[in-house]
């Protein structure tokens, strides 16, 4: 699947993001091809944002399926399942 | 009922519910006729009069997620972060014609944390509360009454827990169960405006135990149920109040809000009230989100009366002719820097708001948390700052009476004068204005409304972030 990856600014966050992003994109392994938001065949996004405030939500392009972590508390393989709708 | 829209309406309202309510030891019989009432009143009716208002209705009305309808923005639910920052500005504009508190927050408050928790109880739970609670919404917001928030409790001994009281009514209780309903016992101390609030929003007051699962209870009581009695608290020179005039300060509003002790002696609550009972796992996020939207809102009110104040001791000092004095420029400056501040906490949290599960926007609690902590201080400053700039005749005018006396008013009218043209009876108005809004209940509503400073640093343990700084603070200095 191909997926977009999009993070928040970072101005307070409360986790690491690019460590957890790393995480869950060792956890997807090949089932996942990362790409920015801006490009073509997206299926879905992962927001990373650092907080409840979740900044870039609301400029999501209308139609795109999201998953949105504000913490760090959801194990990468269960991100994974999230993204690809396992669960 | 029909709709609450004017003020002539509130006040129709609040004689044909006929709460049962005490004031020094006594039975009032129509509280918008008694004096230590009244000024409380009109505060309140403030936030119905702003609705009918072409130039407030922008902030004091909102559209109904609900109905689509339009209604006043005291019965909204938050829908946006646009939303959150307009509740803040329509507190500060208030504030500017009540100089005081105006009370309607706190039951917008419960229901706006009421709104959220609800839905997750149901989503974990399968339980029906949510909609029950959307149906007393919808009929609160067409009938545009006045909630009170229930959520202190008296608590009694404070190291104990609710089910370990030796009177378990010091928690509100749920005491019998039947197919139509539950009956409650306890009290709710500080109420707000509960006096001239048509029904209370009951809450637990703390987070709670798998033990506390008869403490754990969301429900909406009119405040003219049986078994509901109310006993007013009394404030700092609040007889002046009952013989109004210059003496009063800001006579035709109150102190603060205007507080009572609810007392719920054996009162029955029909199932289709009850928003929450047992789920002792959701007390604590309900009281936290409460708790959170009730202190977004003290840099807009609290701005607003400290705006208030400002223009009090400018007035003060060009009346006594002290206003071109450095210092009193600098201090007046120091208390409008200390009012923005709160200001700026309460619009900031509101912009880093967030949407929660069930669609209602929510403040960014850490921010919420920290405006609130910084009233707790800055009113304090402001009110020292004003007592400053005004002088020690704030603690030794004499009262109108004398000002008006036959005997020795032309003594006070000779002495208390300022400028020249500046009457000395304006300079005792505003005198006395400054007294009223710096005096001790006013303080002291700063300090502990919305939970006392203690219930905020707690905050900052959970919400800090303390792990991230360390780690901040450990790269930067070369730590492994």
């Amino acid at each position: 699947m191909r997926v977009a990856l999009k993070f928040c600014g970072g101005c307070d966050p409360g986790f690491e993001r690019g460590e957890y992003w790393q995480a869950i994109a060792r956890a997807a392994g090949p089932e996942i091809e990362w790409a920015r938001l801006e490009e073509e065949g997206c299926q879905a996004v992962l927001l990373i944002c650092g907080c409840d405030t979740a900044c870039p939500q609301k400029d999501m392009p209308p139609g795109l399926r999201q998953v949105c972590l504000k913490d760090d508390r959801l194990a990468p393989g269960q991100v994974v399942k999230k993204i690809l709708q396992k669960e | 009922m029909k709709t609450i829209r004017t003020k002539e309406d509130y006040l129709q309202s609040l004689r044909e519910l006929g709460s049962v309510i005490y004031f020094n030891g006594q039975r009032v019989a129509d509280i918008t006729t008694h004096p230590a009432f009244i000024p409380h009143i009109n505060a309140a009716a403030k936030t119905y009069e702003l609705a009918q208002r072409p130039e407030s209705e922008d902030l004091a009305t909102a559209i109904s997620h609900l109905t689509g309808k339009r209604i006043n923005r005291f019965t909204h639910i938050h829908q946006s972060v646009e939303d959150l920052i307009k509740k803040v500005q329509l507190l500060r504009l208030i504030a500017h014609e009540t100089g005081s508190c105006f009370q309607r927050c706190v039951g917008w408050d419960a229901m706006n944390a009421t709104y959220m928790t609800t839905y997750e109880i149901d989503q974990k739970h399968g339980t029906q509360y949510h909609a029950r609670f959307v149906e007393f919404l919808k009929r609160i917001q067409s009938e545009n009454f006045m909630l009170v928030g229930g959520m202190t409790d008296p608590k009694g001994d404070r190291s104990l827990p609710p089910a370990q009281q030796e009177d378990l009514d010091l928690f509100t209780h749920v005491v019998e169960k039947n197919d139509k309903g539950i009956v409650i016992r306890g009290a709710k101390a500080h109420q707000t405006g509960g006096a001239n609030s048509h029904e209370i929003l009951l809450m637990p007051t703390q987070a709670m135990r798998p033990d506390d699962a008869d403490f754990a209870l969301v429900a909406a009581v009119p405040l003219n149920a049986p078994g509901v009695v109310q006993i007013f608290g009394r404030q700092t020179n609040d007889e002046r109040k009952l013989t109004g005039g210059m003496d009063a300060g800001n006579p035709d509003y109150g102190l603060v809000g205007g507080e009572t002790l609810i007392v719920f002696e054996n009162v029955f609550v029909p199932w289709e009230r009850v928003f929450m009972l047992g789920e002792t796992e959701f007390a604590g996020l309900l009281v936290e989100r409460f708790a959170t939207l009730h202190r977004q809102n003290y840099g807009g009110c609290k701005g607003g009366v400290s705006d208030i104040l400002v223009g009090a001791c400018a007035l003060a000092s060009e009346m006594q002719g002290s206003a071109k004095a450095s210092h009193v420029k600098e201090k007046l400056a120091e208390m409008m820097h200390l009012a923005e501040t709160l200001y700026a906490g309460s619009v900031a949290c509101s912009a880093m708001g967030s949407k929660t599960a069930s669609g209602a926007f929510y403040p960014d609690p850490l921010l919420a948390n920290c405006t609130k902590h910084n009233v707790t201080r800055h009113i304090y400053e402001i009110a020292r700052l004003a007592h400053d700039v005004a002088g020690g005749i704030l603690a030794t005018m004499p009262s109108e009476k004398d000002l008006n006396s036959p005997e020795v008013g032309g003594y006070v009218r000779k002495y208390m004068a300022g400028v020249k043209g500046v009457s000395p009876e304006n300079r005792m108005r505003i005198l006395r204005l400054i007294e009223n809004m710096t005096s001790g209940t006013a303080l002291v509503e700063s300090m502990h409304g919305a939970g006392s400073p203690q219930t905020q640093k707690v905050m900052y343990g959970r919400l800090g972030k303390m792990d991230m700084k360390k780690k901040m603070a450990a790269k930067l200095a070369g730590v492994q």
